[in-house]
């Protein structure tokens, strides 16, 4: 025969139990509310940035070697589609990004290349993500990521691709650090499935100013 | 008349086949009229680095189309092992390779490396061609040409020949040979000396089989 004692300490289980799903579902509440203020803070004040110039040192760890690639360079950004990924080192390389297509030229070839997004689904794809990512349109980010707040101040975030997006094949997370002044992003750091990490620290960064348009062309140097 | 034609067309065709842009400076003729080609082999052995990290930019050019990357090679040329990176300029990783003795692992490669041919075994036979066994073995033959050195060795249906030349009588060229023909060949140029070790800075490798050609330069070496 149960007791009346051990039918107590059953109840008091529940009841704790209870209570502490019921404080759990209260706190993820609180981070949603949380998130989405900062998630609107952050739109708001990127939504500002019209153009902008910053160097950036990107860190490549592969998970089989015990040294990191790093790579120089500078990103240019023109709102709303145009932008220009530069590198200086090790070598010298440009990407630019139009509406419609993308143009690639590296010192070693001296050779430009032209791809035409419309014509390549599966790059216009990450080509819009990496927009998404520069710009700061992160809700536009949620429908393919669960969006964790790790601080407040300075801000971070976590982004955990969803299981059935195209995303999650490749990318374990994606944790976006920004300023203390939330204008720009500081560090984007990406976990890989495969145990890489890459690591993209934005330094010198200017907001709207002028930019030269000679950032836009791409041609052959002649030597 | 007509030994003029077959004369201008015989220099089209060698330039069409060889005459390929060799983006390297060339070693300077030297007579090796009073070299003993044994302490050319002993003193370059000395020279060479048996273990080392390396970061490369490649480019890969195959019938007018051209490729360019980062590669990063960690070489064990003693236990003949190797690890491979491919990255492109924008750091997103292309391939990942390791080769022990005759055996390459594919670990990671975007899919269209993987649609046409061998990958990994290409790969790993490139590598192999590069950096291992830029020594010829005892009891190889020798002979002299003005201003080179010319080790040859029988390996199967082929020939291996090493071709020491230059102010320091270094390996400048190893080509294999199949029928009188050469089916592929490495050519070393520019050493320079990194942690006390000599390092080419710049090869190229010609298959003539596959007709395709690939040119490393040097970024950094990691010892």
């Amino acid at each position: 025969m149960i007791k009346l004692s051990q039918i107590f300490i059953v109840l008091l289980i529940i009841l704790m139990s209870i209570s502490a799903i019921a404080q759990e579902t209260d706190t993820e509440a609180k981070n949603k509310i949380g998130l989405d203020k900062v998630l609107s803070r952050l739109e708001n004040k990127m939504s500002g940035i019209k153009t902008l110039k910053t160097g950036f040192v990107q860190e490549k760890e592969l998970a089989v070697f015990n040294n990191k690639i790093v790579l120089k360079g500078t990103v240019y950004i023109e709102k709303p589609y145009r932008l220009a990924w530069l590198v200086n080192k090790p070598l010298k390389y440009s990407m630019v990004m139009s509406e419609d297509t993308i143009s690639q030229w590296d010192e070693d070839t001296n050779k430009v290349q032209k791809i035409s997004l419309s014509k390549n689904p599966a790059f216009e794809a990450v080509i819009g993500q990496m927009r998404e990512w520069f710009s700061g349109t992160y809700t536009q980010l949620m429908k393919e990521y669960n969006v964790i707040l790790l601080s407040d101040k300075p801000v971070s975030l976590k982004f955990v691709p969803k299981p059935a997006s195209f995303a999650a094949n490749v990318i374990k997370s994606v944790t976006v650090d920004f300023r203390k002044d939330e204008q720009y992003i500081n560090k984007i750091l990406i976990e890989e499935k495969s145990g890489d990490t890459t690591s993209l620290l934005f330094v010198d960064t200017h907001l709207n100013i002028p930019i030269d348009p000679a950032v836009w062309r791409v041609a052959p140097i002649v030597r | 008349m007509l030994k003029y034609f077959f004369a201008i067309t015989g220099i089209i065709l060698l330039c069409l086949n060889g005459c390929s842009a060799i983006p390297f400076k060339k070693a300077i003729p030297v007579s090796v009229e009073n070299v003993d080609p044994e302490i050319v082999k002993e003193q370059f052995a000395l020279k060479m680095a048996d273990k080392f990290q390396i970061i490369n930019t490649i480019v890969f050019e195959y019938k007018g189309q051209t490729l360019s990357f980062i590669g990063y090679s960690d070489v064990d040329t003693k236990e003949k092992i190797f690890t491979v990176a491919g990255i492109n300029p924008v750091g997103v990783k292309l391939f990942e390779l390791m080769g022990e003795k005759d055996k390459t692992v594919l670990k990671f490669a975007i899919e269209d490396f993987t649609k046409k041919g061998n990958f990994t075994e290409a790969v790993g036979g490139d590598i192999r061609k590069i950096f291992f066994d830029r020594l010829p073995e005892t009891g190889a033959k020798v002979y002299k040409k003005k201003n080179e050195i010319v080790f040859t060795q029988n390996e199967g249906d082929s020939i291996i020949e090493y071709v020491f030349a230059g102010q320091d009588n270094l390996l400048v060229e190893k080509r294999c040979l199949v029928d009188n023909k050469t089916v592929w060949s490495v050519n070393y140029y520019e050493y320079t000396n990194k942690n006390g070790k000599l390092h080419p800075l710049g090869i190229i490798l010609n298959n003539f089989k596959y007709g395709y050609r690939l040119i490393l330069r040097l970024k950094e070496v990691r010892s």
